[in-house]
C-alpha cells in the first residue's frame, strides 16, 4: 500500500520513526512536496480561519496527498504527549479531528492513532499495533516494525546531536549511518534558531531563514539538536516547565544557546497566531538581558518572504559581524 | 585633478534619497525626492540634478564608489552599478554613529516605515522595524494633515503653538481619524489637535517598536518625519530627555551607504562598478512575472537595460538568476512597466569618468 505522510507539524520530529515502521511492513511512504504556494493556498482555504499558519499549511499537505488517487491512506497521528506530563498544543492534539472535519468526504482514508512519545516501548507498541491491525499486518511483523521504527528514530537523533539538521535527515533517510559519519560544516559565524521544528524547517513559510543565513557564512544550529539534559536546569528561569513540550525545547534550548560562547546570536521562529510562541519569545527576551546575546524574533504569517524579513536578517548578520570585529565592509 | 566622490542612493517606497560625499565623507549634494511610483526614473532624475549642481560647483569630478540601500536597494544597485548593497538598518546606523558617536538610541521615521536601532559602544546591538502598520509612520501624518487641510510643512509650528494637546486615541489610523473628528466637533483648536496627533504618533511608534526595551540617551531622531519640530518635542516629552536631530537628518541612509561603499573600495582596492552617468540615458524596463517552472510560482523580477536583461531576483531556486540569457517562455503581460529615458541626450558625453 501507499501511505501518505504530510510534510508538516510532527513530521519534522518523528518522520524517521514513521518511515521505519511503514517500510518494515512493506508499504511505500509517499511524502507531500515541500510547502509551496499551492500547498499554502490549499491549507488556507481548507482550514478554519483563526488558526495558526503552521496548522493551515498542514491542511494543505494533507489535501495534496488526499488528491493523489494512488495514496491509500494519509497518516495523521494525534501526538498527545512527548514525555510524562509533557503534552502538545491543543491544536496538535486535535489534529485528526480537525483534518477529518475539513476533509469529511475522505475521512476513511485518514489513518489516525493516539501517540504517547518518549515513554517507553509499551505505548508505541499499542499505537502502532492499532495501525498495523488496520493495515492487516500480523502481531509479529508489527513488533518487528516497531523495533525498526525505533532504530530509525535513534539514528536520526544521533545525527541531530552531532549537528546535522532535520532537513538533512529527511534527505538521507535511507542512509542515516552515512549521514552520521559525514562531518558537520564549520562556518565563520554561528547562529542558533529556537522554535518549533515545523516552523524552522519550512523554508517556504519562513522566507528561507536557514538558506539566507548559510549564504552569509553562518552555521545554523537548532534547538532540536540539543540533548535535553543540557538545558534541564534552565527551568529555574521560568518558575516551572511549560505544559507544552516543544515550547520547553524552544525556551530552554534558546537559553542554553544564549549562554554558549560560540553562538553569535539567537533567532526565534514562530507562527503568527500561536499563543505559546509569544510566551517563549518573552522568556528569551528576559534572558537575553542577562546574557547580552543578540536576539531576534521572526514571526511567520501568510505573507512569506517579504522584503522586510530579508532586511532584518541582513541587519542581524551585520550586527554579529561587527560584534566579532569583522566590520560592515569587505565581506 | 578631478574631485573624487562617492554616491549613495536610498530607495524607499515613498521617497528616494541621492547623496554625493567627498573624500572626508562630507555631503556635497543631497537630494530628497518623491519616488512617485517609478524608482528608476526617480534615481535618474536625482542623478542628473545632482550632476548639474556638482559640475557647476566643482567642475570635473569622479565617482569612486557607489552604494545603495532601502527597500529598492537591489534594483538601484543593478541599474547604477553598486559596490555595496546594504540593508537600511546598517546604513542608517552607520551615518548616525558618524554624526553622533555616543548615540545609544536611534529613532527613524520615514514615509512608509519606521525603525528603532539600539547602539552600544558604537555598534548596533538590537533593532526593530515596522513595515506593516501605518500608525507609527509619516503617512499617518500626511493623511491627517490632508484631513485638517493644513500642509504637512506647517504641522510642526502648529503643534508648538498648542497649549493643551488633546489626547487622540491613535492605535490605528482609522481610530485616530474618527477620534480626531470627534475632538474637532467638540471644539478643540487645530493647534491642539495637531499636537495631540504628534503625541499619538510617538506613542504608537514607541509601543510598536520599543516595547520592553531600554531607552537610553543619547537619542538621535532621523528620517523625513524628523523635520517636524512638533514630533521632535513629542519625543522629548516621551523620553524625558533631549533628542538630537542630526545634520543630514533626511538622507542618513543614503549618506551611510555612500560612506560604506567608499570603505569597501578602499579596503578591497577594487575599482568601482559604477556604470557612469550614461545610465541616465539608457532605457530600463522592469517587469514582474510568475514563473511556471514549478508549484512555487515565484514572483520573479526582471530588469532590462536597452533590451538586455541585467538582473533577475525573486526566484527561489535560482532558475532565472543563474542564467541570465535564458529564453524560457513566460507570461510577458504581467505587470509590465516601461521606463524610458527621461534624460536629455547631451548628458551622455558628460560622463564624468
Ligand atoms: S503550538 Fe502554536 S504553532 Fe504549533 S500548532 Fe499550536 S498554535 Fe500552532
Ligand atoms: S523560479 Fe524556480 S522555484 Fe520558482 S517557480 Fe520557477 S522553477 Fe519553481
Amino acid at each position: 500500500m501507499k501511505i501518505g505522510v504530510p510534510r508538516g507539524l510532527y513530521f519534522y520530529v518523528y518522520y524517521p520513526m514513521w518511515y521505519g515502521f511503514f517500510k518494515s511492513l512493506g508499504h511505500d511512504v509517499v511524502l507531500s512536496v515541500p510547502t509551496n504556494k499551492d500547498i499554502l493556498n490549499l491549507g488556507v482555504s481548507n482550514a478554519v480561519d483563526d488558526i495558526c499558519i503552521s496548522v493551515k499549511v498542514y491542511h494543505g499537505h494533507v489535501k495534496y496527498l488526499l488528491d493523489k488517487r494512488n495514496v491509500d491512506y494519509v497518516f495523521v497521528p494525534r501526538v498527545v504527549s512527548e514525555d510524562k506530563y509533557r503534552y502538545t498544543c491543543p491544536k496538535l492534539a486535535a489534529m485528526p479531528d480537525l483534518i477529518k472535519s475539513a476533509f469529511n468526504k475522505d475521512s476513511e482514508r485518514i489513518l489516525s492513532v493516539n501517540m504517547y512519545m518518549n515513554q517507553g516501548k509499551k505505548p508505541l507498541l499499542d499505537a502502532f499495533g492499532k495501525i498495523g491491525e488496520k493495515l492487516g499486518a500480523s502481531v509479529k511483523s508489527v513488533k518487528k516494525a516497531v523495533k525498526e521504527a525505533m532504530g530509525y528514530q535513534e539514528k536520526a537523533v544521533k545525527c541531530l546531536r552531532k549537528g546535522h539538521n532535520f532537513a538533512e535527515i529527511v534527505k538521507n533517510i535511507r542512509n542515516l549511518d552515512k549521514l552520521f559519519d559525514e562531518p558537520v560544516k564549520e562556518r565563520r559565524y554561528n547562529v542558533a534558531l529556537a522554535g518549533f521544528p515545523y516552523d524552522i524547517y519550512d523554508g517556504y513559510m519562513n522566507g528561507d531563514v536557514i538558506k539566507h543565513l548559510e549564504e552569509a557564512n553562518v552555521r545554523v544550529v537548532i534547538t532540536d539538536m540539543l540533548n535535553p539534559k543540557l538545558y534541564k536546569h534552565y527551568t529555574k528561569y521560568m518558575i516551572k516547565d511549560l505544559f507544552w513540550h516543544q515550547a520547553n525545547v524552544a525556551a530552554k534550548g534558546g537559553m542554553y544557546y544564549m549562554d554558549s560562547k560560540d553562538i553569535d546570536g539567537v533567532i526565534t521562529v514562530s507562527s503568527f497566531n500561536c499563543g505559546i510562541g509569544a510566551i517563549y519569545e518573552k522568556l528569551l527576551d528576559l534572558y537575553s538581558k542577562e546574557t547580552n546575546k543578540p536576539l531576534m524574533h521572526i514571526v511567520v504569517d501568510e505573507q512569506t518572504g517579504d522584503a522586510g524579513l530579508v532586511t532584518r536578517i541582513e541587519a542581524f548578520i551585520d550586527l554579529i559581524r561587527v560584534k566579532r570585529g569583522d566590520g560592515l565592509v569587505a565581506s | 585633478m578631478a574631485k573624487k566622490m562617492a554616491l549613495g542612493i536610498d530607495i524607499g517606497s515613498v521617497t528616494t534619497k541621492v547623496v554625493f560625499v567627498d573624500e572626508d565623507d562630507e555631503v556635497l549634494e543631497g537630494l530628497y525626492l518623491r519616488t512617485k511610483g517609478n524608482p528608476i526614473i526617480t534615481i535618474k532624475q536625482g542623478m542628473v540634478e545632482a550632476y548639474e549642481t556638482l559640475r557647476k560647483k566643482y567642475g570635473e569630478f569622479e565617482v569612486i564608489a557607489v552604494g545603495t540601500t532601502g527597500s529598492g536597494r537591489q534594483l538601484a544597485g543593478v541599474v547604477v552599478g553598486a559596490d555595496m548593497i546594504k540593508n537600511e538598518i546598517s546604513a542608517h546606523a552607520y551615518a548616525a554613529i558618524r554624526e553622533v558617536p555616543d548615540v545609544s538610541t536611534i529613532f527613524e521615521i520615514g514615509g512608509q516605515d519606521s525603525k528603532i536601532i539600539f547602539i552600544r559602544n558604537g555598534a548596533v546591538v538590537d533593532f526593530a522595524m515596522n513595515t506593516v502598520c501605518a500608525a507609527g509612520t509619516g503617512s499617518f501624518l500626511d493623511h491627517q494633515a490632508e484631513r485638517i487641510g493644513i500642509s504637512i510643512e506647517d504641522f510642526g509650528d502648529y503643534a508648538l503653538r498648542s497649549e493643551n494637546p488633546v489626547r487622540i486615541a491613535g492605535r490605528c489610523t482609522v481610530f485616530a481619524e474618527s477620534d480626531m473628528i470627534h475632538k474637532q466637533q467638540m471644539g478643540a483648536t487645530s493647534e491642539d489637535i495637531i499636537a495631540g496627533l504628534s503625541e499619538s504618533l510617538v506613542r504608537n511608534y514607541l509601543n510598536n517598536l520599543a516595547r520592553g526595551k531600554e531607552l537610553l540617551p543619547t537619542f538621535v531622531f532621523q528620517g523625513g518625519v524628523s523635520e517636524n519640530i512638533g514630533i521632535v518635542r513629542a519625543f522629548e516629552r516621551a523620553v524625558g530627555h533631549e533628542v538630537i536631530v542630526p545634520k543630514n537628518n533626511k538622507i542618513m541612509g543614503a549618506w551611510g551607504v555612500a560612506m560604506l561603499a567608499k570603505r569597501e573600495i578602499e579596503l578591497t582596492g577594487r575599482s568601482t562598478n559604477f556604470k557612469g552617468f550614461k545610465i541616465t540615458e539608457l532605457r530600463h524596463d522592469t517587469r514582474v512575472f510568475y514563473c511556471d517552472g514549478c508549484a512555487n510560482n515565484c514572483e520573479v523580477y526582471e530588469v532590462i537595460e536597452n533590451g538586455e536583461t541585467i538582473a533577475y531576483w525573486g526566484d527561489r531556486c535560482g532558475r532565472w538568476s543563474n542564467r541570465l540569457t535564458s529564453k524560457v517562455n513566460t507570461h510577458r503581460n504581467e505587470g509590465y512597466s516601461s521606463v524610458n529615458s527621461v534624460i536629455p541626450a547631451n548628458h551622455a558625453k558628460d560622463d564624468a569618468r
